[in-house]
């Protein structure tokens, strides 16, 4: 349908990664960068999706070899960095440190019906201030005037990552 | 855009959210795909007057600025 080419197919990707977790080829992951951060701020223009996830294989590749092949034999495309679903970019990007803790406490959310998990806010402004973009810090703006944030656990985040918000 | 109407837009659903992400990234390709549409329509012109003599061609261009760069 090339109205839903031209859309984002969330449920697709998340679908995805939990054929990815069922077959043993990652152990978890969460939806991270801009669409969660649209999980709790106004919708805004992005053109991928971020899934960060938890390696099973701990080798210096972290297994994408076989999580692309895997989704190449579903039907995806390879274009430079990023896997395609219908025309739509998306990144898989395997979690370490900051990212990795992420993705453990990351929210339990269902879209269209599809069991995933997205970042926590406080989890999206701590990699958004250790980016440093401008667009990271539109972002962490964005997050502070529009949901709630937990600032004694942003704070611990900030804190034990060795991170500093930028002065507003 | 207010900042009421912009936490409205805040609290849609996710899937609601998703859809208005979708309707801008059409929207964006699409003021993308006629903006280029109009510098094709420029270029289309350009070339037409090159081949009905209005124009100055590049290496015609390029001669001139030699010739100025070296006096």
């Amino acid at each position: 349908m090339a109205e839903e080419r031209s859309g984002i197919p969330l449920a697709d990707v998340l679908r995805a990664a939990n054929e990815l977790v069922s077959a043993g080829l990652i152990k978890d992951y969460a939806l991270g960068g801009a669409l969660a951060a649209i999980y709790y701020t106004e919708p805004f223009t992005t053109y991928d999706a971020d899934i960060i996830f938890i390696p099973t294989d701990e080798t210096l590749t972290a297994g994408i070899p076989a999580i692309y092949s895997h989704l190449q034999s579903k039907g995806w495309r390879v274009e430079h960095e990023h896997m395609l679903i219908k025309d739509f970019p998306v990144q898989f990007l395997a979690a370490r440190g900051l990212t990795e803790e992420a993705v453990r406490k990351a929210a339990p959310i269902e879209y269209e019906g599809v069991p995933a998990k997205v970042f926590g806010p406080e989890y999206i402004i701590a990699i958004a201030a250790s980016v440093g973009r401008h667009k990271d810090l539109a972002r962490i703006e964005q997050l502070i005037s529009q949901t709630t944030i937990d600032e004694a656990l942003l704070d611990d985040i900030l804190r034990r990552y060795n991170l500093k918000l930028p002065k507003r | 855009m207010k900042p009421e109407m912009r936490q409205q837009l805040a609290r849609l659903s996710f899937e609601q959210k998703i859809r208005k992400v979708s309707d801008l990234i059409r929207l964006s390709r699409k003021i993308k795909s006629s903006s280029g549409d109009a510098v094709l329509g420029r270029l289309d012109k350009a070339a037409a007057e090159l081949d009905s003599g209005k124009g100055v061609p590049l290496a015609r261009v390029r001669e001139k600025i030699r010739g100025w760069a070296g006096k």
